[in-house]
């Protein structure tokens, strides 16, 4: 079980007492005035500083620790959700970019993980980080998609995407200085297995540690140094001729 | 060094580049790598992979993504708000099959309706006669009319009055902590400790010519009140006044207010000496007056709300009764008490040897396990609240009855009987000490077990207090 660190504490602490002018009601949008959602019983003018505290305590909320965050959000300020989503949102949109590299579906992949994550988040346990949380959500999600589209196009589980990986050769074969080295990669990926395309792009793209990536892919660490080194090999024999241009 | 398989050098390759291999495993790697040129290319291209891998740009950011996202977080909560237990999307099917199932009963009910008329009809007449015409009326009976300072002693302590010579029936009243009160008619419980005389008590409590009094004024209104709160009718029903289940509580606290603290203790130790349903507790030191203590039982809501139990059913009716009335045709009729005993016979046998039916707010059982016993429960919120015991400076609780120990029995066996309200959850939980070892008893359920190396000393036998008696049980 997770200790709140001290920061937490004392950061909620404060608005659970209405010290200060508290939550922000709902979503609130930029520009519009925030009410004050617990009744404080303080006199008019109280009410005002308060009001003039909250833009203030917007700014300190976005400061925030994710976890005094959390705790407020599962005391009852939804409205913090605001400063989480804003705060992983590009993290997550890149994930399942990084994953699909399709633009069109990751804007509503990645709507639909933040909403399962709010629909999760009051039972969060604080027994992980919350982004490595939010990536094991993220990652799921990512894996539905996939499945979906193998079973449409009969995909391996363990070998290379066919398809992707005749659609990269053509590529390949082309003019060296008409190639276009991100695409490549980015082929070079998509053809990967499912299982091995996410522990590259947790790693390589989005640095997570071999712990954090166990703990978002659910596996054991000797499973993800395993899966990183076929990731690799596997790729290294897709992306040869652009591996031994870049060496040369 | 002997070549290493390609797997083996692909997964140390790929582990070096991490920077995850031990010291050993780097230094083993390294060494490898010195003379093997084709592992250097490796390992190189390998390196560039990840650089090519890791170059990716990010995306744009998405600074109206939130808005967008907003929006679809708004939709989504008002879906949430969608009170039906199943998604709103499977509401026609659900419809659809409700409305099926309406169809095949109605179909059903109408294929069965003679049956059905004929059984609801009949259950209809048994409670109109029982409602309308027989209940009470012209043959109503006092089931108690003459008895004694020690039955109303013995009633107002424990809520316990036996219905016959020989005592082989009494008539219980119960408080079942939060889920209400309890009215029983049936077999006694084989427990002498719970019998008091007025002498006995009198010698225990040792009170005061007027406080005597005031007690005897007491006593003569829980007389009158029982005499008035149970009624019998010449077609075997019983009438039993929901209020009756509250006297007990009232009157502990009653006498309870009119003593002295030390009068108080010894009152209190009585009642935990023999078991008795309430446990008191004093909030101050000056015993309240008798005008105080009446004004109080006055206060006390006198429902006309009976509980009505025949062999067949079981009802919660309002009925106006004239005890005056009554008393009158008590007088004239010289075999009262002849007639009142055979009754009472005869209603007790037919209820042995019926089975009682439910009806929704009370509960009744009957028969099985104890023959001729009749237990209806009262829910609190059918009941009116008793007047505050507190203003009489006298704290009134529910005290667990005495327990049936568990095995295994013991010399110098404990256990702490906690008032319903501390234990956890509000379930009535028993626990006892043993050569340091606490155990537990769960009066619902009926399980027991000692936890393990909890270690917290054998408690001493302790005076009641708010979390209720320590008592020491001595193996038989």
């Amino acid at each position: 079980m997770r200790i709140f660190s001290s920061e937490a504490i004392l950061g909620v602490i404060p608005q659970l007492w209405n010290i200060g002018p508290v939550a922000l009601d709902g979503i609130p949008e930029e520009g519009k005035s925030t009410s004050i959602r617990r009744s404080t019983g303080r006199t008019m003018e109280q009410q005002t500083k308060g009001q003039t505290v909250t833009r203030a305590n917007d700014v300190a909320l976005d400061q925030k620790s994710d976890e005094v965050l959390i705790t407020l959000f599962q005391t009852g300020d939804q409205g913090v959700y605001k400063i989480l989503v804003q705060r992983y949102q590009e993290r997550i949109r890149n994930l399942l970019y990084s994953i699909f590299h399709d633009d069109h579906a990751i804007e509503d992949m990645t709507q639909e993980v933040f909403i399962k994550a709010y629909e999760a988040l009051p039972r969060f346990r604080f027994e992980s980080s919350f982004y490595t949380w939010l990536y094991r959500i993220a990652v799921n999600r990512g894996r539905d998609e996939m499945r979906k589209r193998r079973f449409r196009k009969f995909f391996s589980f363990q070998h290379l995407d066919e398809t992707v990986f005749k659609e990269l050769q053509t590529k390949m074969a082309v003019n060296p200085e008409n190639r276009d080295t991100e695409e490549l990669v980015a082929l070079g990926l998509k053809a990967l297995p499912e299982k091995f395309r996410l522990a590259v792009v947790l790693k390589d793209i989005d640095g997570l540690s071999y712990e954090e990536i166990a703990e978002v892919m659910q596996c054991e660490i000797g499973t993800v140094k395993s899966r990183l080194s076929r990731a690799r090999a596997m790729l290294r024999k897709s992306l040869q001729p652009l591996l031994q241009e870049v060496s040369s | 060094m002997n070549p290493w398989s390609p797997e083996k050098l692909s997964l140390k390759l790929s582990s070096y580049i991490d920077g995850v291999l031990s010291e050993t495993e780097r230094k083993d790697l390294e060494a490898y790598l010195l003379t093997h040129p084709d592992a250097q290319r490796e390992l190189a291209e390998l390196k560039n992979l990840k650089n090519l891998v890791s170059a990716k740009p990010p995306l744009e950011p998405d600074p109206a993504f939130w808005t967008r996202f907003s929006v679809m977080l708004e939709k989504h909560r008002e879906a949430e708000q969608n009170l039906l237990p199943f998604p709103r999307k499977y509401l026609p099917a659900v419809l659809s099959l409700g409305l099926g199932l309406v169809l095949v009963v109605a179909i059903l009910t109408v294929q069965n309706r003679l049956p059905l008329l004929q059984f609801v009809s009949e259950k209809t007449e048994a409670v109109k006669q029982v409602y309308n015409e027989g209940i009470l009326k012209g043959s109503i009976l006092p089931l108690f009319s003459h008895i004694d300072k020690n039955q109303v002693l013995q009633f107002a302590l424990f809520g316990v009055l036996p219905m016959d010579a020989n005592a082989e029936t009494s008539l219980r009243v119960d408080e079942k902590a939060e889920k209400g009160y309890r009215i029983e008619v049936g077999r006694p419980v084989k427990d002498n400790l719970r019998r008091v005389t007025m002498d006995e008590f009198l010698s225990e409590v040792r009170p005061t010519a007027e406080q005597k009094g005031t007690i005897d004024s007491l006593l003569d209104f829980a007389r009158h009140r029982i005499e008035g709160s149970v009624l019998v009718g010449d077609n075997d029903v019983v009438a039993i006044n929901a209020d009756l289940a509250q006297l007990n509580r009232v009157m502990v606290s009653s006498i309870a207010a009119c003593l002295e603290t030390p009068q108080r203790a010894r009152f209190g130790k009585l009642l935990v000496s023999k078991d008795a349903p309430y446990m008191i507790s004093s909030k101050g030191h000056i015993p309240a007056t008798p005008e105080k203590i009446f004004e109080n039982i006055r206060r006390m809501p006198h429902e006309d709300h009976f509980v009505v139990v025949t062999p067949e059913t079981l009802l919660y009716s309002q009925i106006n009764v004239d005890m005056g009335r009554i008393r009158r045709e008590i007088e004239q009729n010289v075999n009262f008490q002849k007639d009142v005993q055979v009754t009472r016979e005869r209603i007790l046998r037919r209820f042995a040897r019926s089975e009682l039916g439910g009806i929704p707010r009370f509960t009744a059982k009957a028969g099985a396990e104890t023959p001729g016993f009749i237990s209806v429960e009262i829910e609190n919120r059918w009941m009116p609240a008793v007047p505050d015991p507190e203003q009489l400076h006298v704290v009134v609780m529910p005290r667990m009855r005495r327990m049936v120990i568990p095995q295994p029995r013991m010399e110098g066996y404990e256990f702490r009987v906690f008032s319903d309200s501390s234990g956890p959850e509000g379930i009535p939980t028993v626990q006892f000490f043993r050569f340091g070892q606490r155990g537990e008893f769960n009066v619902d359920s009926g399980e027991a077990g000692f936890h393990g190396g909890v270690h917290v000393g054998i408690q001493q036998r302790a005076k009641p207090d708010s979390l209720g008696h320590q008592v020491r049980v001595r193996e038989r």
